[in-house]
C-alpha cells in the first residue's frame, strides 16, 4: 500500500507561502506587536533578576511614592515597588494566558478537526455541545465555574480554557469542511490512508495559518479574562502579583496615587495589543476574509 | 414565515436543555455533601437538614434531582443562601438595571461605530481610516476596567464632574429614569467606548467585504453613480452582517458587564453574579447562569429571525 505522503505535498498547497510571510513582516502593526511581546516575554522570564526591588516586601517608609528615578513605577501602598511588581506580575498573567491558549488550541483543533472531516451525526454533536458552551455569557460561566472548583491556579487555567474553545474549534471545523473536499483527500481516501493521518498529516499543515491567527487573538482575550477575574477576586491571589489584582488592590488610591492603578492597567493593555496587533496582521497576511468571531 | 420561526425554535430547545444540565453538572460538582450547596454549613445545625434533603429531592436519583433544580429555578424555589428570598425575585430587579444601562449604550454606539465604519470604508487606508484604526484597536485591547478606572480617575476625582456610582436598585423610593440617569452617564460612557471600536471595525471591514464584490464592479461599469453604489447597494448587502454584530453584542449588554458593574457599584446582573460567585450562593449562581444563558439563546433567536425578515432567502437554508 502506498504511503500517505505520496498523495500530497502540503507545502506546495499554501500558495506562495513565502510571500506571505513577507506581507506579514512588512506590516508595521505586525513588526511592533512583535517588538513589544518580545520585550515583555523575556522582561517577564528574566524578572527575578531585572526587578530592582522585591515585590512582596512591605516598606511602609516609602509608601505610595510617585514614579522617580529610584522608583520606575512608583510604590504602592505597602511600600512595594510597582516596577517589580509589575514584571512579576506579566509573568504570571502570561504564563496563565499561554498555558490556557495551549490547550484550548489542542483541544479546540482536535473537536474542529473531527467534527468538520466526518460530518453527519459526530459533527452535529460536537456543535450542539459547542453551541451550549457558547451560549453561556464567558464571565458568567468563569465565575460560576470558579465558585464550584475553588480558587487556585490550574482551576483558573481550566476555566478561562474551558470558555475559550468553541471558537478555534469552529474555525477549524469549517476549514476542514471545506479542505475535505479538495482532490488530494479524496485521492489519499481512495488509496486507503487512515483518517487519522489525512486529518494530521495531509490537511493540518493548510489550517496552521488560520490556527496561529485565531491562537494569537485567544491569547490576547485570555490575558484579559485573566486580568478581569483576577480583578474581580476570582482569579489570582494576593498577594501573589496579578495585572488584574494589582488594579483592584490600587483603585482606593486612584485619586491619592492613581500610578498604583492605572499603571498596572496599561501593561494589561500592552500585552493585549501587542497581541491583537500581531494576530490582525497574520489574518491580514494570511486570509483577510477570514472569520474569527463566529 | 412562521414555520421559519418554528423551525428555530425547535432547534433552540436542545441547546437550553443542554444548558440546564451543563448547570445541574456544576451544581454536583461542589465538593462535598450536595446539602452543603442548598444550606451554607454555619447554618446546617438550625435548619432540619432532612426536610431540606426532601425538598430538593437530594435523597432521590440523580434525573429526578434534576428535574427539581429546573422546577425550582422557574416556580422561584430555588431560594438564594445569602440573600433568603427566591433567586428569580433577585434576578427580577437586577435585570432592569444592567439592561437599561445595556440598551443605553447600544443606542449610542451602532449608530457611532457603524457611521464611523461606513466613513473609512469609503476611503479605505486613507488619514481618517488609519487613525481610527489604530485607535479601535486600542479600544478593544482596554480592559474594560482600566478604562473605567481612567474616566473616574478624570471625570470624577480631578474634575469632579460625574459621579462614579450610586445606582439604586429598583424598588427604592422614587426610583425612576430622573433619579438614576446623572450616576448612569459614566458606566454608558465607559461601555460606548468599548462598543464603538468594536462596531466600527466590523462594519469597516464588512464593507470593505462587499465593495470588492463582483456585481458592484458591474453596477459601476453601467455607469451608476458611486454614491449610489455605495448607499443603494453595498449598504443594503451590509446589514445582514450588521445585525449579526448587533446581535452577538446584545447578550453580552443584557448579562451585563460584569467588570463595569464591579468598577460603578451597579446593582445589575452582572454584579449578582460576581456577589453570588463570592459568596458561594450555589442556587443564585445556578439561576443566575440559566437566565443569562436563556437570555443569549433568545437574542440569537430573534437575531435569526431579523435576517429572515432582510433576507428571505434565509428562510430556505
Amino acid at each position: 500500500m502506498v504511503g500517505g505522503d505520496t498523495v500530497s505535498q502540503p507545502s506546495e498547497l499554501q500558495p506562495r507561502r513565502r510571500s506571505l510571510w513577507r506581507r506579514f513582516r512588512r506590516s508595521t502593526a505586525a513588526v511592533v506587536g512583535i517588538t513589544i511581546i518580545s520585550i515583555l516575554v523575556i522582561g517577564a522570564l528574566l524578572a527575578p533578576w531585572l526587578a530592582p526591588y522585591d515585590p512582596d516586601l512591605p516598606n511602609l517608609r516609602e509608601r505610595l511614592q510617585a514614579p522617580s528615578a529610584k522608583h520606575l513605577l512608583g510604590t504602592d501602598q505597602l511600600g512595594r515597588d510597582v516596577f517589580s511588581r509589575v514584571l512579576y506580575a506579566a509573568r504570571v498573567s502570561l504564563t496563565v494566558a499561554g498555558v490556557a491558549v495551549t490547550g484550548v488550541i489542542l483541544v479546540g483543533v482536535v473537536i474542529g478537526a473531527v467534527a468538520g472531516y466526518s460530518g453527519g451525526l459526530i459533527d452535529n454533536v460536537l456543535m450542539r455541545f459547542t453551541d451550549i458552551v457558547m451560549s453561556f455569557p464567558r464571565f458568567f460561566l468563569m465565575l460560576g465555574m470558579a465558585a464550584v472548583l475553588g480558587r487556585s491556579l490550574p482551576v483558573l487555567i481550566l476555566v478561562i480554557g474551558a470558555t475559550a474553545w468553541p471558537i478555534p474549534a469552529r474555525l477549524v471545523r469549517s476549514e476542514y469542511l471545506s479542505w475535505k473536499e479538495r482532490d488530494f483527500v479524496q485521492a489519499a481516501q481512495a488509496l486507503g490512508v487512515g483518517s487519522g493521518r489525512i486529518l494530521f498529516r495531509h490537511i493540518l499543515p493548510n489550517v496552521i495559518g488560520s490556527i496561529m491567527v485565531i491562537a494569537t487573538l485567544q491569547v490576547a482575550w485570555a490575558i484579559l479574562a485573566e486580568a478581569g477575574l483576577s480583578f474581580i477576586g476570582v482569579g489570582v491571589k494576593p498577594p501573589t502579583p496579578s495585572l488584574g489584582n494589582m488594579v483592584a488592590d490600587g483603585r482606593d488610591y486612584l485619586r491619592m496615587a492613581p500610578w498604583v492603578t492605572l499603571l498596572p492597567g496599561m501593561f494589561i493593555f500592552l500585552c493585549v495589543m501587542s497581541f491583537n496587533l500581531v494576530g490582525d496582521a497574520l489574518r491580514d497576511a494570511f486570509d483577510p476574509k477570514m472569520d474569527v468571531h463566529s | 414565515m412562521s414555520s421559519y420561526i418554528l423551525r428555530r425554535l425547535v432547534q433552540s430547545l436542545p441547546i437550553l436543555i443542554g444548558i440546564s444540565i451543563v448547570v445541574f453538572i456544576m451544581l454536583q460538582l461542589v465538593p462535598g455533601d450536595p446539602i452543603n450547596a442548598l444550606v451554607p454549613p454555619d447554618k446546617q445545625d438550625v435548619v432540619d437538614l432532612d426536610a431540606v434533603r426532601r425538598q430538593y429531592g437530594l435523597d432521590k436519583p440523580l434525573p429526578e434531582q434534576y428535574v427539581y433544580m429546573i422546577k425550582g429555578i422557574i416556580t422561584g424555589d430555588i431560594v438564594s443562601f445569602s440573600q433568603r428570598v427566591p433567586a428569580m425575585d433577585i434576578i427580577g430587579k437586577t435585570l432592569p438595571v444592567t439592561a437599561l444601562i445595556g440598551l443605553s449604550a447600544m443606542l449610542i454606539s451602532v449608530p457611532v461605530g457603524i457611521g464611523l465604519g461606513l466613513i473609512a470604508s469609503r476611503r479605505p487606508f486613507g488619514i481618517f481610516d488609519q487613525i481610527m484604526s489604530v485607535t479601535s484597536l486600542g479600544g478593544i485591547s482596554m480592559p474594560s476596567f482600566v478604562i473605567a478606572l481612567i474616566l473616574i480617575y478624570f471625570l470624577t476625582e480631578i474634575w469632579g464632574v460625574l459621579p462614579a456610582s450610586g445606582i439604586r436598585p429598583p424598588g427604592t423610593e422614587g426610583w425612576g429614569l430622573a433619579m438614576i440617569l446623572p450616576h448612569m452617564i459614566m458606566p454608558v460612557l465607559t461601555l460606548t467606548c468599548l462598543l464603538i471600536p468594536e462596531f466600527y471595525r466590523f462594519t469597516r471591514s464588512s464593507m470593505l467585504d462587499i465593495l470588492s464584490e463582483d456585481y458592484l464592479r458591474t453596477a459601476r461599469a453601467k455607469g451608476v453613480a458611486e454614491m449610489n453604489v455605495f448607499m443603494k447597494h453595498a449598504l443594503r448587502n451590509a446589514l445582514l452582517p450588521v445585525v449579526t454584530m448587533i446581535g452577538l453584542n446584545i447578550p453580552y449588554v443584557l448579562a451585563g458587564s460584569v467588570l463595569l458593574e464591579t468598577v460603578f457599584a451597579i446593582p445589575g446582573m452582572g454584579r449578582l453574579a460576581v456577589t453570588a460567585a463570592l459568596a458561594r450562593d450555589y442556587p443564585l449562581i445556578m439561576a443566575t447562569n440559566m437566565i443569562a444563558a436563556t437570555i443569549v439563546i433568545g437574542s440569537n433567536l430573534l437575531t435569526d429571525i431579523m435576517y429572515a425578515v432582510i433576507d428571505p432567502r434565509v428562510k430556505l437554508s
